[in-house]
């Protein structure tokens, strides 16, 4: 394994607004409320419904990570099989509206961005990838960018 | 239900109410399940040892959604999130209590919406800001 190969220009170009398969799904009440339960989160807004119609919503409601279920299909980066480790850097989440069950959120990855840089763990490439959540209307829900530490 | 907190009352340096958590491994690995992110990193310890790491960590993820509570808790139902960021800017391991909390750094009127901006982190037991972030929030205003 190479651990030296550098992210060349070439490499960096190609890889660069690369998108993963479009991916689809439908927001299970069920799911919602697995994840509220995964996470400690006791909000009624994502488990009642009757609490989220009192509160002016029209179903049970998303907490504002939840599309990390709805799993894009992230790129291939064949040229980056040689970095087996991952670390994820961080996220930056933009809301546009609401998420509710009974939604069909297709989610779609790309690669914003890359670049290489030397760490104390050695040489490591950071992607940054964005994701597009876009619901049954075509209305654009959320986009989610997070950075991807290879190394 | 937390209460409905409401733009006018809101000042900037207020500081958002402690969110504490105690991630174990079984709500890594629940985690894991409701989110799909299966990385063995979160549940094998022998994965965890053989990529370098001392043990299992709590995944980047987990913590983002803690944040995310931390706001929506504060905000109230009528609230509504337009932004979370979140960095991880070292990692927690499970079992250790986790202090999430934030800071009010900006009151504002933007489109008509009437917004608020806060920094946001969680700090692990020894005090480090392992977890940066920010957030931005519009609230409702009060009746006049």
């Amino acid at each position: 394994m190479d651990k030296t190969l550098k992210l060349t220009d070439d490499v960096r170009q190609s890889l660069i607004g690369r998108e993963g398969k479009a991916m689809s799904a439908t927001v299970e009440v069920g799911q919602i409320r697995r994840f509220a339960d995964a996470i400690g989160d006791g909000n009624l807004l994502w488990i009642q419904r009757e609490a989220a119609e009192n509160a002016g919503y029209r179903d049970v409601m998303a907490p504002p990570t939840f599309l990390r279920s709805i799993s894009a299909a992230v790129p291939s980066v064949p040229e980056l099989s040689h970095l087996t480790r991952v670390l994820d850097g961080g996220s930056e989440w933009n809301y546009f509206a609401p998420v509710y069950a009974g939604d069909q959120i297709a989610a779609v990855s790309r690669i914003a961005n890359l670049t290489q840089r030397s760490l104390s763990i050695g040489l490591a490439v950071f992607a940054t990838l964005e994701v597009t959540y876009t619901n049954q209307h075509s209305e654009v829900v959320a986009k989610q960018r997070s950075t991807i530490i290879r190394y | 239900m937390a209460e409905q907190r409401f733009w006018d009352d809101v000042r900037v340096d207020d500081l958002l109410p402690v969110l504490e958590k105690l991630p174990t491994t079984r709500q890594l690995v629940q985690y894991a399940g409701a989110s799909g992110d299966f990385y063995e990193i979160h549940y094998d310890k022998d994965f965890a040892f053989n990529t370098g790491l001392d043990g299992v960590i709590v995944h980047g993820a987990l913590k983002s959604a803690f944040l995310g509570q931390l706001v929506t808790d504060w905000m109230g139902e009528k609230g509504t999130i337009k932004r979370l960021v979140v960095q991880y800017r070292g990692m927690d391991v499970p079992n250790q209590q986790l202090t999430c909390t934030g800071r009010v750094s900006r009151k504002y009127i933007e489109d008509g919406h009437h917004l608020v901006d806060c920094e946001i982190w969680i700090k692990n037991p020894d005090d480090k800001k392992t977890t940066p972030g920010s957030a931005t929030v519009i609230l409702p205003q009060r009746a006049r």
